[in-house]
């Protein structure tokens, strides 16, 4: 299994002093797949990037990287691996093309005709310094220097964050080219939309801790969607209160909305029972998921302390 | 120029290089063409020289005599070439490691197959050979400045230990701004604490002469390796450039051992 998986860590967990970085951390990657790491600011996911980077060193736990330990095998590691930052920064006395021939040397990089290539498709500026450029060409050259040596793994840290979108669509056009070819992508983002489009796998990171990791169909599998149902008549206020895995949100008029788990059959057929008008059936989308989860684990969270203060 | 760490380094000082090497050349240009005139003044000057305070003395070089060529290049030019080499050394020593962390840069750089004990041996060469280099046309203009002024003279193999010695001090205040990149929070700091050292040394050695409780405790200050006037009147000594040397490493050592452990800074 060990092989089969890009990033594998086990109780990851880093500690700055007495602050909280990540707590704990299995991630699971598995190679050729893009693994989308979400969650929002301070939540862990920098600090999880450049865990598996080696520029900071767990309190505890440990992490294998394309099936070499990140501890004694960092450097052999980072050869074969690519990293975007989020705040991406460069030797700005250099131009674009001056610091990819430097990366590229120490990559041992010999044909640049794929960096060249890239060049080209994401229309990246490279006999400009780096220090005129705008941040989108920067991260332009960030994207070119980290796929230049064919790596196997590439951890994006806010990728696409300073691309216009129409260079966010060649970018993920080269990740799925990038992943086809065998290449993973750890992709960690806040942009969920992002995500959602081009990620195979999703981990959410809430308070440094993994609460979430499942491919994006099992997770919206599992989420309640949002039902919104029009009669030409009201129905009666008991309606669907005795249908299991459904839950009313409200009723006004001739308009119910009602969240469905996972009986949108049974939802349906006690709907048929009155005249209906018009449907409307919310998409999982990742966002709402997101929020969903992060709503309802705020709600345990209470309920804990809740019963932990009244204990 | 780019293909590796080290040139890429020393491709970043070429300007730094020609500023320090140009300008302290220069300068030594104009002290040895003023020379004669001082030389002129002879026997007025030596006896204002005799009633110079000690604690000058002791700041200029333990210099006795302006109207000879050694002694004057010494306390003019010598003394003070170690205290501007060590300018440049700390700006890059500083730079090197924590500045490159603040900038930013440090975090692409380390995501490339290098590791971190080879970044700050890369470094450490890179701007040793820099130190070589400013040092190099120094010495050059020293020497051919001194073939056209009569009154002057200096011996060519006295002249390269000077500049060694003076090169040994440059790689300790270098190395020691290194070991300060590697263990201090902000380049800043690293900075002010390598500033006083540099100048609470020269104030140390200047003090062991005059202050009778100081002088045991002479060995510990670097100025003490450096003897440019002993070396331009005695016995060519590499036992002063070898112990600056030795602590150089020492530090070299000690930054590159705590750099490899400790996190790289975010921004």
């Amino acid at each position: 299994m060990a092989a089969e998986l890009a990033i594998e860590s086990r109780q990851l967990t880093k500690y700055y002093g007495k602050d909280r970085g990540v707590v704990d951390l299995d991630l699971d990657v598995r190679r050729g797949e893009i693994y989308g790491f979400v969650g929002p600011n301070g939540a862990g996911k920098t600090t999880t990037v450049r865990l598996l980077l080696d520029l900071i060193r767990p309190t505890r736990g440990s992490a294998t990287i394309l099936g070499m330990d990140l501890g004694s095998q960092s450097k052999a590691i980072r050869a074969r691996t690519g990293f975007l930052p989020g705040e991406l920064r460069m030797y700005e006395s250099l131009t674009g093309r001056q610091l990819l021939r430097f990366f590229g040397a120490v990559r041992g990089v010999t044909d640049m005709t794929y960096v060249h290539e890239l060049a080209e498709r994401l229309d990246a500026e490279l006999n400009r310094r780096i220090g005129a450029l705008s941040r989108g060409n920067k991260q332009k050259l960030g994207v070119l220097q980290a796929l230049m040596h064919r790596p196997d793994l590439v951890l994006f840290d806010e990728a696409s964050s300073g691309l216009d979108p129409l260079m966010q669509q060649e970018l993920y056009g080269i990740l799925g080219e990038y992943r086809a070819q065998g290449g993973t992508v750890f992709f960690s983002s806040h942009y969920l939309d992002e995500v959602e489009r081009i990620c195979d796998r999703v981990g959410v990171i809430r308070d440094g801790t993994l609460i979430l990791s499942d491919t994006l169909a099992a997770i919206q599998e599992k989420q309640v969607r949002r039902l919104r149902l029009e009669f030409s008549d009201p129905p009666p206020a008991d309606f669907l209160a005795a249908v299991p895995g459904v839950q009313k949100e409200s009723q006004q008029g001739t308009t119910v909305v009602a969240l469905v788990q996972d009986n949108l059959a049974g939802t349906l057929k006690e709907a048929a029972r009155y005249t209906v008008v018009d449907i409307e059936y919310q998409e999982r989308r990742l966002e709402d998921i997101f929020l969903q989860y992060y709503d309802t684990r705020e709600e345990v969270h209470a309920a804990e302390s809740s019963a932990q203060d009244s204990a | 120029m780019l293909r590796n760490l080290l040139l890429k380094t020393l491709r970043d000082q070429r300007i730094p290089i020609l500023a320090y090497g140009l300008g302290l050349g220069a300068l030594a240009l104009l002290i040895v063409a003023i020379y004669p005139s001082f030389a002129a003044t002879g026997a007025e000057l030596e006896e204002a020289m005799e009633n110079l305070p000690d604690a000058y003395k002791a700041f200029t070089g333990g210099v006795l005599s302006l109207t000879e060529f050694d002694g004057y290049l010494v306390s003019q030019y010598l003394i003070i070439l170690p205290l501007i080499i060590a300018i440049f050394a700390i700006i890059e020593g500083t730079g090197a490691l924590r500045g490159e962390e603040e900038r930013g840069t440090m975090d692409t750089l380390l995501s490339l197959p290098i590791s971190r004990s080879q970044v700050v041996l890369h470094k450490a060469v890179a701007t040793l050979l820099s130190i070589v280099f400013v040092l190099i046309i120094v010495g050059v203009v020293l020497y051919v400045s001194t073939l056209f002024v009569e009154e002057a003279t200096l011996a060519l193999d006295r002249l390269a230990v000077v500049m060694l010695n003076t090169f040994g001090m440059g790689a300790l205040f270098y190395c020691f701004s290194l070991f300060l990149s590697a263990s201090l929070p902000s380049r800043r700091l690293a900075g002010v604490i390598g500033a006083v050292f540099t100048v609470g040394a020269y104030f140390f050695d200047a003090m062991t002469d005059i202050v009778e409780g100081l002088y045991d405790y002479r060995f510990f200050g670097p100025f003490h390796y450096f003897e440019p006037l002993a070396i331009l009147k005695e016995d060519l000594a590499f036992q002063d450039p070898a112990v600056l040397l030795g602590a150089s490493l020492v530090f070299l050592l000690a930054a590159a051992l705590i750099f490899r452990r400790r996190d790289i800074a975010g921004i």
